[in-house]
C-alpha cells in the first residue's frame, strides 16, 4: 500500500509577498533595527519605540519566508515574530506598471477590509483594492 | 514616481500588519497611490479551518482561487494575528494530489475489493454504494452500516449526517472523530454540570492572575491563545503560569512553576490540591452550600478494551459511571490520604511545587484559569480527570467569573459546534439530548416531522467499537468522511487495517487528499474543503461563526453535505423503515429519504432568493433551496429556549461569531452566573441549570493505575501528540511544502541519559516496539520536546511512520475515548 505522497510543488512562476510583526525588547530597539536592515530581502516598513517592526518580504518559495522568519526570530532581543499577511501572485505580473489615473487615494483608505457586513451588501462584498 | 503591482501588494501587506500592530506607517508609505486594477482582490471573512480555537481570517480570492490571507484584525479571538498553519491557508486547497473525481477499486471493469483505483462518475460511485448499503441493511439491519464523521464537518454537514443515519437509516452507528479528541471532556461536563461546553470564554485570559496548564502544550497547539496568555503574563508581573506535563515542551519557556509528572498521576495531584484546599480552610463554604452536591463514583471500571481482554475481565465494575450521594465530610475524608508527600511519591513532582500550584487555587484573591486538552481527555480515566479539575474550581467557587475559569480547550474546528452540538455521537441527539431518553426521541421526532416512535433507542457503536465491529463483520458498509482514522486511530495493525480490508466489508472514504485511510478503502469520494462551501463552525468558547462559499472546489469534488443529501435520494422509506411504522403512517409510504429528511418543510423552507447574490452556493442551487440556512435553522430549533440559543442564521454572516446562548441578540460570555447568563434566575447568584436542582457535582474519585505500565520487557512510557506545524495526521498541512519542510520526519524524542544507556546518538535509526507493533524512526535528544528519563514522545502525523501501530486501543470506559498518551514500549538501535 502506498502511503501519503508529499506534493512538493516547486512553483517557480509564483511569488509570495508576506508581512509580519516583529516584537523585540524595547531597550534593544536600535540594535534589532540594525540587524533587520542588514538582512537580505527584508524591508522594514514601520516601527515604534515600544519595540514593534512591520516587516515585508518577497520570495519565490514560501519555504524561504519561513527561513527568514527563523533568522529574524534568532536576532538577539527579538521576542517573537507574528505572521499577518500572505499573498501569492504570478511573477510576470509583478513588474507591471500601475495606471495611476483612476484612483488617487492613500492605500489605507482603499484597503479597509469591511467584509460582508450583510449578505446583500454588494459594496462590501465586491470591495477591491 | 513609477509604481508596479509589486509595490502595491507590498504596501498592502505592510498596511495590514501596521493595523494589527497598532502603529502607523510613515507618510511616504501612506502616499503610495494605487489603482483599482493594481491588486484586484475580493476580501471575505472565514474562520480558520485548522483547529478549535476559531481564529478569524480575511480571505482574498482572484480568478476563482484563494490567493491571499491574513489574520482578521476585527476577529476578537486572534485580533489580526495568525499562526503558521493559518498563515498559509491559501495553499491547503492547491496540493498537486488533490482528489477531483470519485475512484473505485475495479478489476476487469467491475468493482473488486482487490482491484485498482479507477476514476468513476458520481453516478457509478453512488450506484455501488447503494447496492452495498442496501445489502448490509437487509442482512443485518441498522447496525450493519456505520459512519465515521469528519473534523472538518460544518454544523450543517454534521447535522445532515445525523439525520441521514439516525432518522433515515434508523442507525445510531455514527460517531465523529471528536470521539478521539473531546469525548472525555463531554463526559466530564455532562457528569459535573449536566450541560456541555465551557462556562467561561477567552476573555478570561485577560482577567486571570494565574494560569495552570494540565498536560496541555498551548505554545505549540494553541499558539494564538498562548500569545494572549503570554501578553497577560509579560505585561502583569504578578501573573503566574504553571505548566504540568509528562515531558518538557515549549510552553515551559513561560512557566513560573514547571512540573513534570509520571503519566496518569494528574489524578493524584488534583486530589492532593482538593485536600489542601480543605485542610487549609480555603473552601468557599457559602458557594458549596448553595451550589454543589457531593457524590462518590463507582471504581475499578476497566479500560474500555474488548470484553474478552484479560484486563477488562478483571475489572469489578466495567464501564460503570454510577455514583452515590455523599456529604462534604465524606468527601474531605476521601481525599485526606492525598497528602503532598503521597502525591510527590506517586507523581515525582516535589511537594514544594505541588504546594505552589495548590496555593494558586486556594488563595481567594487569585483568579485562576485551568486549561487542558488531550492530556486530560485521551486518558483511561479522562472523564474522571475532567471531574477532578472541576472539583478544585467548585470547592473554591472559582468558576463562571472573569478570570476564574476551568477551561477545556478544543482540538478540531468541528468538535464544538458540529460534533458536540448537533448530536453526531452514537448515543446523542441534537442539543445535548440522548437516544436512550424517550422524551428526547419524541422531541426530535416532532421537530424532524417523523412518525412517532421511529427513532432507535439503542446507542450505536462508538468509533473504536465501529472498528471492532468491522473486523468482526458486524458492520459491512461503512462511510468515513474526511478523516484519516487509519493513521490517527489506535492499534492500526491488529484492529483498523484488518477491519477495513475485511472482504465482507465495503469501505467508502470521502476526502480532499489520498490519505492512507482513503487508500485502504474501496471507494474514494473527492470532498470540497473550507471556503469551497458555505458553512458554520463553533469554537472552544461557544462562538458560532459562518462563512460563504468563496471559490469552487476543483473538478468533481463536492462538499460532504452534498454527498450525504444526494445519497439519501437513493433510498425509500419502504426499503429502510419498519413495515408497521409505514402501515400506521401511510403518508410516508414510498417517499425517498431525501423527501422525508430534507424536503420536509423545514430544511427546504428558505428560497434561493435568500442566498447572498455576491457569493456562489453550489449545493443550494442544485437542490433548489437555501439548504445551509434550512439545516441550520431546523437544528437551532432544538436549542432555542433551552440555554443553547443561536441567533438567526443571517446574523452570523455579518458578525465575527457570537457565543451561545444568544438571547435577545446578546451573546453570553459567562454561563451559570447571575447577571452574565440570562438563564440564571434572579437572586440565585449562580445556577448550574444543567442539573435539575441547579447544583453542580463534586465527585470523590480515586487514582487508578493505567492499563499498561513499563516493566522489564517494555521499559519506557510512550506518549504521542502533535507538533505545531502539522494538523493531526498532516493530510492537509503536508501539502504545504514549507510546513512539511519545517518538521520533515516524525522523530522519537528521548532523554540523553536514556539514549546513552542504549548506545544511541542523535539521528540514529531506532525501533520503537510495543506488544502490538513496531515502527522505525530517528532519535532526537535535543529537540523542542524534552521527555524525562523513562518516557519517549513520538508525534503521530507521519504516514510513513505510523506510531499508532504501537499504541494500545484502551479507552476511557465512560467516554470511549482512546488513551494515546501512555503505553509501554522498548527502543532498540536498528
Amino acid at each position: 500500500m502506498r502511503v501519503n505522497k508529499i506534493a512538493l510543488d516547486d512553483v517557480t512562476e509564483e511569488s509570495h509577498i508576506s508581512s509580519f510583526i516583529v516584537l523585540c525588547q524595547a531597550e534593544k530597539h536600535q540594535s534589532v533595527e540594525k540587524a533587520l536592515l542588514a538582512q537580505a530581502d527584508i524591508e522594514v516598513h514601520a516601527s515604534d519605540v515600544k519595540g514593534k517592526f512591520v516587516v515585508v518580504t518577497e520570495a519565490k518559495h514560501q519555504g524561504i519566508i519561513m527561513d527568514r522568519i527563523d533568522l529574524i526570530t534568532a536576532i538577539d532581543g527579538v521576542i517573537n515574530t507574528s505572521m499577518v499577511y500572505h499573498q501569492v501572485a504570478a511573477i510576470d505580473e509583478l513588474d507591471d506598471e500601475i495606471d495611476q489615473t483612476d484612483s488617487d487615494q492613500p492605500i489605507e483608505k482603499i484597503y479597509q477590509p469591511q467584509m460582508c457586513e450583510a449578505p446583500s451588501d454588494t459594496d462590501a462584498a465586491s470591495q477591491t483594492v | 514616481m513609477k509604481l508596479t503591482r509589486r509595490d502595491v501588494i507590498k504596501a498592502q501587506a505592510a498596511a495590514t500588519a501596521a493595523t494589527v500592530a497598532g502603529i502607523s506607517l510613515p507618510a511616504s508609505a501612506s502616499n503610495i497611490i494605487t489603482s483599482s486594477k493594481a491588486n484586484k482582490l475580493t476580501w471575505s471573512k472565514a474562520p480558520c479551518r485548522f483547529c478549535g480555537t476559531g481564529c478569524g481570517i480575511s480571505v482574498a480570492t482572484k480568478d476563482g482561487k484563494v490567493v491571499a490571507t491574513h489574520g482578521d484584525e476585527k476577529a476578537p479571538v486572534n485580533k489580526g494575528l495568525s499562526c503558521v498553519k493559518g498563515y498559509f491557508l491559501s495553499k491547503i486547497m492547491y496540493g498537486k494530489d488533490r482528489l477531483t473525481t470519485p475512484m473505485l477499486r475495479k478489476k476487469n471493469g467491475q468493482y473488486d475489493k482487490e482491484g485498482e483505483f479507477t476514476p468513476v462518475s458520481w453516478d457509478e460511485a453512488f450506484d455501488i454504494m447503494e447496492v452495498k448499503f442496501k445489502k448490509a441493511l437487509k442482512e443485518k439491519g441498522p447496525t450493519g452500516i456505520g459512519m465515521f464523521g469528519s473534523g472538518q464537518w460544518t454544523v450543517q454537514e454534521g447535522y445532515a449526517a445525523v439525520k441521514l443515519m439516525k432518522a433515515g437509516f434508523l442507525s445510531n452507528n455514527i460517531d465523529p472523530n471528536a470521539r478521539h479528541c473531546m469525548a472525555s471532556a463531554v463526559g466530564g461536563f455532562m457528569r459535573t454540570f449536566g450541560i456541555d461546553e465551557p462556562m467561561g470564554c477567552y476573555d478570561d485570559m485577560e482577567a486571570a492572575d494565574a494560569f495552570v496548564l494540565w498536560g496541555s502544550n498551548m505554545a505549540e497547539m494553541h499558539p494564538i491563545l498562548w500569545t494572549r496568555i503570554a501578553d497577560r503574563r509579560l505585561s502583569n508581573p504578578h501573573v503566574k503560569v504553571a505548566v504540568l506535563s509528562t515531558y518538557e515542551h515549549r510552553s515551559f519557556d513561560l512557566a513560573d512553576i514547571p512540573a513534570i509528572f509520571t503519566p496518569q498521576t494528574d489524578m493524584v495531584l488534583l486530589n492532593a490540591i482538593a485536600n489542601y484546599i480543605i485542610e487549609s480552610g480555603s473552601v468557599n463554604q457559602d458557594f458549596i452550600n448553595k451550589h454543589v452536591n457531593f457524590r462518590e463514583g463507582v471504581t475499578d471500571i476497566g479500560y474500555g478494551l474488548r470484553p474478552t481482554h484479560e484486563l477488562q475481565k478483571k475489572a469489578k465494575n466495567p464501564n460503570s459511571g454510577k455514583s452515590t450521594p455523599i456529604d462534604f465530610d465524606a468527601f474531605a475524608k476521601f481525599v485526606k490520604t492525598y497528602t503532598f508527600e503521597y502525591a510527590e511519591k506517586m507523581s515525582g513532582v516535589p511537594a514544594r511545587t505541588i504546594e505552589k500550584i495548590a496555593k494558586l487555587y486556594a488563595d481567594p484573591k487569585t483568579k485562576v484559569m485551568s486549561l487542558w486538552t488531550m492530556g486530560a481527555n485521551q486518558h483511561t480515566r479522562g472523564v474522571w480527570t475532567n471531574n477532578l479539575l472541576y472539583n478544585i474550581h467548585l470547592l473554591t467557587g472559582k468558576i463562571s467569573q472573569p478570570g476564574n475559569s476551568p477551561f477545556s480547550l478544543t482540538g478540531q474546528p468541528s468538535a464544538c459546534g458540529t460534533a458536540r452540538e448537533v448530536g453526531t455521537f452514537s448515543h446523542r441527539l441534537p442539543a445535548d439530548m440522548v437516544v436512550k431518553n424517550p422524551k428526547h426521541r419524541a422531541l426530535s421526532e416532532k421537530i424532524w416531522k417523523l412518525p412517532k416512535g421511529i427513532l432507535n433507542p439503542k446507542p450505536g457503536a462508538h468509533a473504536v467499537k465501529q472498528v471492532r465491529d468491522l473486523k468482526d463483520s458486524k458492520i459491512n458498509a461503512y462511510w468515513i468522511q474526511v478523516n484519516n482514522n487509519l493513521q490517527a486511530g489506535p492499534n492500526v495493525n491488529e484492529e483498523i487495517l484488518p477491519a477495513y480490508r475485511n472482504p465482507d466489508n465495503f469501505i467508502v472514504t470521502s476526502d480532499a487528499y489520498p490519505t492512507v485511510t482513503a487508500e485502504a478503502s474501496d471507494l474514494i469520494l473527492p470532498s470540497a474543503m473550507w471556503v469551497e462551501k458555505e458553512g458554520v463552525f463553533g469554537n472552544a468558547e461557544r462562538r458560532t461563526q459562518s462563512w460563504y462559499q468563496l471559490v469552487n472546489a476543483p473538478g468533481d469534488a463536492r462538499s460532504d453535505m452534498w454527498q450525504i443529501v444526494e445519497f439519501s435520494k437513493r433510498f425509500t422509506t419502504d426499503e429502510v423503515w419498519p413495515a408497521e411504522v409505514l402501515a400506521a403512517n401511510p403518508e410516508y409510504k414510498g417517499k425517498s429519504l431525501y423527501e422525508v429528511l430534507y424536503k420536509n418543510g423545514n430544511v427546504d423552507k428558505f428560497p434561493l432568493s435568500q442566498i447572498s447574490p455576491d457569493y456562489e452556493n453550489q449545493e443550494s442551487k442544485e437542490h433548489g433551496f437555501y439548504i445551509q440556512k434550512g439545516l441550520f435553522e431546523e437544528y437551532a430549533t432544538f436549542g432555542r429556549g433551552k440555554a443553547h440559543d443561536l441567533a438567526p442564521y443571517e446574523t452570523y454572516h455579518s458578525e465575527r461569531g457570537l457565543r451561545w446562548p444568544v438571547v435577545d441578540g446578546k451573546e453570553t460570555k459567562w454561563r451559570f452566573k447571575e447577571g452574565s447568563d440570562p438563564y440564571v434566575e434572579k437572586g440565585k447568584g449562580f445556577q448550574f441549570y444543567g442539573k435539575k436542582d441547579g447544583k453542580a457535582i463534586i465527585f470523590a474519585l480515586p487514582y487508578e493505575a493505567p492499563p499498561e505500565v513499563p516493566d522489564e520487557e517494555f521499559d519506557m512510557w510512550l506518549c504521542t501528540g502533535r507538533v505545531l506545524e502539522h494538523w493531526h495526521t498532516g493530510s492537509m498541512t503536508q501539502r504545504v511544502p514549507e510546513l512539511f519542510k519545517a518538521v520533515p520526519d516524525a522523530l522519537c524524542y528521548l532523554h540523553p541519559e536514556d539514549a546513552k544507556k542504549r548506545g544511541l546518538r542523535r539521528g540514529d535509526a531506532v525501533k520503537v516496539q510495543s506488544r502490538r507493533g513496531e515502527i522505525i524512526t530517528r532519535v532526537e535528544t535535543r529537540g523542542r520536546n524534552k521527555p524525562p528519563v523513562g518516557l519517549i514522545f513520538v508525534p503521530f502525523f507521519d504516514a510513513r511512520q505510523l506510531i499508532n501501530k504501537v499504541t494500545l486501543d484502551a479507552t476511557d470506559p465512560l467516554s470511549k475515548q482512546t488513551d494515546f498518551k501512555k503505553c509501554a514500549v522498548r527502543i532498540e538501535k536498528v
